[in-house]
């Protein structure tokens, strides 16, 4: 229960920032209605991936190394 | 109504963060980054609204001039850009490279600039002042947000990591304390004088020079920051396209000068003087390139 508090509490910042990218996405693309301007969003989505690529490889490298 | 959206889920994060910065890097940590992270945006939104302001922030949480949601928005950028290059230079060479993990952090920031500034003034979070609606043109803006307004970003993200991680790493010695005031100050007098040029633009001598002393200064800084710090590719590869940027514009701005001396004569003496002006950085160039070129080669051995 404690390993999967920290797990969740350690991943905050990534979650908000998921948050952040999907609300502002929403917000353009339907409330809005202004579909061009998803085209400023792909920095930012870049950006997610790059966090959950990094995420991948650190987990991939932990296992490596437990075995 | 859009107020909410913007009040809402960033009072949520804010609370977030706080837990999560206090949890994972324990208090003195947090109070160092919120405490800092608060003092900069402040002085930085104070001074430019005082000064020359060009945008006026929505909502009625205000101190003085300065809106409290644009102050908290930029700690959550500021926090955000920070987590994402900590976790990307994660276990690499590059983890206690300041310079690479600042560059990083300011990727996020302008990527979240790119979001917010073409957003917000549809969303009527913030606003342009009168005198520079007039001035923002389909040709000068990104979906009505000019393009200054993302090197702002840049500029404010990359000067606040930059001084907290010499902060955070090296603590409070007299030098870092001259270092951080010296880039603080130098992004507000950048902020107040570029800020004015768009208000009331000068004759365009006048922006040359500015340029030219702001270009001068960027090079005799980078030039001891480098001496200075442990060498790595990265840096060296950013610093050669930045050199390689700086005399491109030089050259761009003598084509748009020749272009337009073929209809005014008047504009020969402009001409010369960026002439000048692309000699001396040549110059300069041509001394730190060759740094860089054995820096870059002593690395690739290695």
């Amino acid at each position: 229960m404690i390993n999967l508090k920290n797990k969740v509490i350690k991943y905050i910042p990534f979650i908000i920032l998921g948050c952040f990218t999907f609300e502002m996405s929403i917000i353009v693309g339907l409330l809005l209605f202004l579909p061009n301007l998803l085209f400023c969003f792909i920095p930012l989505y870049l950006a997610n991936l790059f966090l959950i690529i990094k995420f991948l490889i650190n987990k991939y490298k932990n296992k490596a190394g437990e075995k | 109504m859009f107020e909410l959206l913007l009040v809402i889920p960033l009072s949520i994060f804010f609370i977030l963060m706080i837990i999560n910065s206090i949890i994972i890097d324990g208090l003195k940590n947090s109070f160092l980054f919120f405490g800092y992270a608060t003092i900069y945006s402040f002085i930085r939104e104070f001074v430019i609204n005082s000064i020359a302001p060009l945008y006026e922030g929505s909502g009625n949480l205000k101190i003085g001039n300065v809106s409290l949601i644009i102050v908290f928005g930029w700690i959550f950028t500021f926090y955000l850009a920070n987590y994402f290059a900590n976790q990307i230079t994660k276990k690499t060479k590059y983890e206690h490279s300041i310079f690479t993990k600042t560059c990083i952090g300011t990727f996020l920031a302008i990527s979240i600039s790119l979001v917010m500034e073409t957003s917000a003034i549809q969303l009527g979070w913030w606003h342009w002042r009168p005198e520079l609606l007039g001035k923002i043109t389909p040709s000068n803006s990104l979906f009505g947000a000019p393009y200054f307004v993302f090197i702002g970003w840049g500029i404010t993200g990359f000067v606040f990591l930059f001084t907290y991680y010499l902060i955070k790493n090296n603590s409070f010695s007299i030098k870092n304390l001259l270092i951080i005031c010296l880039l603080d100050s130098l992004m507000l007098i950048n902020f107040i004088v570029g800020n004015s040029f768009i208000l009331n633009p000068p004759p365009i001598i006048f922006n040359l020079f500015y340029s030219f002393i702001v270009q001068s200064i960027i090079l005799i800084l980078l030039y001891h920051y480098y001496n200075y710090q442990k060498k790595n590719i990265f840096i060296t590869i950013i610093l050669i396209i930045l050199i390689i940027w700086m005399i491109f514009n030089s050259i761009i701005m003598i084509i748009y000068t020749s272009l337009v001396i073929i209809v005014d004569m008047s504009y020969i003496y402009q001409l010369l003087f960026e002439i000048i002006v692309l000699l001396y950085f040549i110059y300069l160039d041509k001394k730190l390139i060759q740094i860089y070129k054995n820096d870059f080669n002593t690395i690739i051995n290695n």
